[in-house]
């Protein structure tokens, strides 16, 4: 046993008063008695009592020190060891996904688990250690190991819902790891575990999941709201929609644009199987969509009863061409819709700003570095970054395209015939997209670190405009510049298909609605200080009870 | 301080009362309690005692025979006008009865508030005006631990002032005293066979102190009277606590814890000792009359003369 504050050994001095009252206290009051006789008959019968009630006096004073000294040393803050070897040390992981939403009689289950966790916090001892995960992706530590319940409190308080389902595996592999630096530590995970099935493989018997189980609840939700715009006609766009219950569910579904009532279509769902609908239409400006299921009686999760989903605007695209006039290529820039096209005369160093992409070809092509701006050039007169152009070759045809390449795989470049072509070794780190009998033809680096492209021939000199799969190439090289900013799909943020099921994972046996720790939940110091009492009853029994000596 | 008789031969106090012991109101009790006397004896007997002996006066006994040397003045001279026998009228003789009032003076007799002795010695006072106004002889000894004058059997109202000074001379005095052994030494001085009444607080040196003295009185042919006065805290074992129970006749100290059961057997031993009092007086004839300390006196005569037995 340890004291944590020994300081307070000195209000054992007490003791010197408590003896000097208490000699005071006992010191007997004299009465003036007309006669003894009685007392004298009765005294026999007094005299034949026990030993400790005639030791009575001095057991009384024995006692009070006893309890300032058991006062005192609660004072002192006594650690015993025993309260070292049975300290709980747990990793609570907290879910915070979409389905803790879920109503669970008259709150929902986020609540419920988080009052189990502040009951948990409550319990806590002295000795005792609790650290706390959110189980988000990636997992987020809210409090490390420590023993204050405030501090926990307040980390608790950090806990945030989230609106859609999360993966535990990494939270619970984290929270292991942590229990690893302390002795006799444990995970206990606060969820309903409706959690995606690749995280079958963390239900171990050995977890626990503190909460109720309930595979019972029913819920229909929408699962899946996006709106995308075709990468080929940058006006159209797509709507998505897909709604899904456990159980067979007829419902409406209700779509609003821009606050407009769009449609209202009837929603079948067998169960288990998803009930999907698209819509198409096009505008190159923004929309807003909005949809809203009319919940069936009983339905778990509101939160996946209404999704929105933005539809971005288009912006125009602005390319620099760099050289003499060429008007079919301007012509043809000018016919994919959003395209402003602008000219200079040598190939510049830097682009203007809002230049989305500079075109250059012959002699104009840069000369030690790639500006910033995205860059095609065509049929390039020297070598340079792009690769090194070793001579010519003629009538290539295409024999080789890549179709895994978004910027070709619609263009049919199979039967183009090309007079003549430059024979090319591409720049490492660039890929080829189309190649004639292993010549590249048309090769670039197209990704998040670099954005040029080289056609390796004059198009001129092949039947290339004459077919649709050069403005097709052209067009979807514009349009994967509006992928990084405005173009592409927009979801709308829902739980998802394994929150709105409502399926736990785990089965039965992991859950422990309650905490069965029997260890109390008062420290060592509290003991001593019920022994005082005790003791303190005791004395009150032998004083104030009056027993005779 | 002298007093004079009134018309209607009651005694009449100066307004100026004799001390504080006994005030002038309680003097003109005792003369209404004389009269609740005279009309209480009046149903019973003739005020005056008679003495079993015959003689000299004035009721008629008894015949006997005449033998010589008989007071011829007493012979029934119709009978022998008659019969011719001579036959001698017998009288009753009558006597004064003596009065012996014994005070108990030992130092347990101070104890409480009011101070036992105070209304015992009223209650004396009233016991021998009663007997004075009766014609009887009434007379004081005082029972304790040290020797003080007594007042000795006289008759006459006239002397009830200077009785009274007697009274509120006596003093208690401290040490132990054994009631037994002090009732014999008075015993000794051979009083007058009477009525002889004991104001105590009947609290001997041990349980067998008071009724030793009883003993002896009965054993001299006295009838006995015994005005029993305690205070009512007497019977009680007071708060509980430690205390050093201080005796005040001896000065005697007894440390002792007083819880509830000590209470209780203090307070049965209290009342199996008075009760065997009042047994034993029941059983030898011995009129009993317990007073409360608090209670007046002219109450406590009052009752003697309706339930005690022992006065008129």
């Amino acid at each position: 046993m340890s004291l944590l504050f020994p300081a307070a050994l000195w209000l054992s001095l007490l003791s010197l008063p408590v003896i000097g009252f208490y000699l005071l206290k006992t010191r007997q009051r004299r009465r003036p008695v007309s006669t003894l006789l009685f007392w004298q008959q009765i005294k026999p019968k007094i005299e034949n009592s026990p030993l400790w009630r005639k030791l009575r006096r001095w057991l009384s004073l024995l006692l009070q020190l006893i309890i300032l000294l058991l006062v005192v040393l609660a004072l002192c803050r006594p650690a015993f060891e025993w309260e070292r070897r049975a300290a709980q040390r747990v990793v609570a992981v907290f879910d915070p996904s979409a389905s803790m939403q879920a109503a669970e009689g008259k709150s929902t289950r986020w609540q419920a688990a988080r009052e189990r966790l502040e009951a948990a916090i409550s319990r806590l001892r002295v000795q005792d250690e609790m650290a706390i995960l959110s189980a988000e992706n990636p997992p987020r530590i809210l409090s490390g190991w420590t023993s204050s319940k405030r501090a926990l409190r307040e980390a608790l308080a950090g806990v945030g819902e989230l609106k859609t389902g999360s993966d535990p595996r990494a939270a619970i592999g984290l929270a292991r790891e942590l229990t690893v630096v302390r002795d006799n530590a444990r995970v206990e995970v606060f969820s309903d575990s409706v959690w995606p099935e690749v995280a079958r493989e963390t239900v171990q018997p050995d977890l626990i999941l503190r909460g109720d189980r309930n595979d019972k609840a029913e819920n229909a939700g929408i699962t899946l709201l996006a709106v995308r715009r075709s990468p080929v006609s940058p006006g159209d766009w797509q709507l998505d929609a897909e709604v899904v219950s456990p159980k067979a569910f007829t419902g409406i579904l209700e779509l609003r644009r821009d606050d407009m009532a769009m449609d209202r279509v009837e929603v079948k769902c067998a169960p288990g199987q998803p009930w999907k609908k698209s819509w198409r239409g096009s505008t190159e400006f923004g929309s807003t969509f909005q949809a809203a299921l009319q919940p069936p009686p009983g339905d778990a999760l509101p939160l996946d009863n209404k999704a929105s989903c933005e539809l971005p605007p288009l912006r125009p695209l602005h390319v620099l061409l760099a050289g003499p006039p060429d008007p079919y290529l301007e012509a043809l820039l000018e016919s994919v819709p959003l395209v402003q096209v602008s000219r200079v005369l040598m190939f510049p160093l830097k682009a203007p700003d809002g230049t989305d992409l500079i075109i250059g070809g012959g002699p104009h092509v840069p000369e030690d570095q790639f500006p910033p701006t995205p860059v095609l050039l065509i049929n390039p007169a020297v070598s340079g970054l792009w690769g090194k152009l070793a001579g010519s070759l003629k009538d290539t045809p295409v024999t080789d395209i890549d179709k895994k390449s978004a910027l070709v795989s619609h263009a049919n470049l199979a039967s183009v015939v090309i007079e003549e072509s430059g024979q090319w070794k591409p720049a490492p780190g660039a890929a080829v997209l189309a190649s004639s009998l292993g010549n590249p033809l048309i090769f670039g680096q197209w990704d998040d670190r670099a954005r040029w492209m080289v056609i390796g021939f004059d198009p001129a000199r092949s039947d290339l405009p004459l077919r649709t799969a050069f403005p097709i190439f052209v067009s979807n090289l514009l349009q994967s510049l509006r992928d990084d900013s405005s173009g592409g799909k927009a979801m709308a943020v829902l739980p998802g298909r394994v929150e709105s099921e409502l399926k736990p994972l785990a089965p039965a046996e992991n859950f422990r609605s309650a905490s069965t720790s029997v260890l109390p939940v008062f420290p060592g110091w509290w003991l001593v200080l019920l022994a005082g009492l005790v003791f303190l009853v005791a004395e009150w029994f032998l004083y104030s009870r009056r027993l005779t000596d | 301080m002298p007093c004079r008789l009134g018309a209607r031969g009651e005694l009449v106090f100066p307004p100026r009362i004799v001390a504080d012991l006994f005030p002038a109101d309680f003097l003109k009790q005792l003369e209404g309690l004389h009269l609740l006397a005279r009309q209480i004896s009046r149903g019973r007997m003739r005020a005056e005692r008679r003495s079993v002996k015959q003689g000299a006066g004035l009721e008629f006994a008894d015949y006997r025979q005449f033998s010589p040397g008989d007071d011829i003045r007493a012979i029934d001279w119709n009978v022998y006008a008659r019969n011719r026998h001579l036959l001698l009228k017998l009288f009753e003789e009558e006597e004064d009865l003596h009065v012996h009032l014994l005070l108990d003076c030992t130092a347990s007799m101070t104890w409480g508030s009011p101070q036992k002795f105070d209304p015992a010695r009223q209650i004396v006072a009233g016991l021998a005006y009663l007997a004075l106004a009766n014609l009887d002889r009434a007379g004081v000894a005082l029972i304790g631990p040290h020797a003080q004058t007594p007042w000795s059997p006289s008759r006459g109202r006239a002397r009830f002032l200077r009785l009274l000074r007697h009274l509120e001379s006596c003093t208690v005095g401290t040490g132990r005293c054994e009631l037994a052994e002090t009732v014999g030494r008075w015993l000794a001085s051979r009083p007058r066979r009477g009525l002889v009444i004991w104001v105590t607080d009947a609290w001997g040196i041990d349980p067998e102190d008071a009724f030793n003295a009883l003993d002896r009185l009965r054993y001299a042919r006295h009838d006995i009277g015994v005005v029993q006065i305690r205070h009512r805290d007497e019977g009680e074992a007071g708060e509980l606590g430690e205390y050093e129970y201080e005796e005040v006749e001896t000065g005697e100290v007894k440390a002792m814890i007083v819880d509830r059961g000590v209470a209780a057997a203090y307070r049965e031993a209290v009342a199996a000792y008075e009760e065997r009092l009042r047994e034993y007086c029941r059983r030898h004839g011995v009129a009993h009359l317990r007073a409360d300390a608090a209670e007046p006196a002219v109450d406590v005569l009052r009752r003697s003369l309706l339930e005690g037995g022992f006065v008129g």
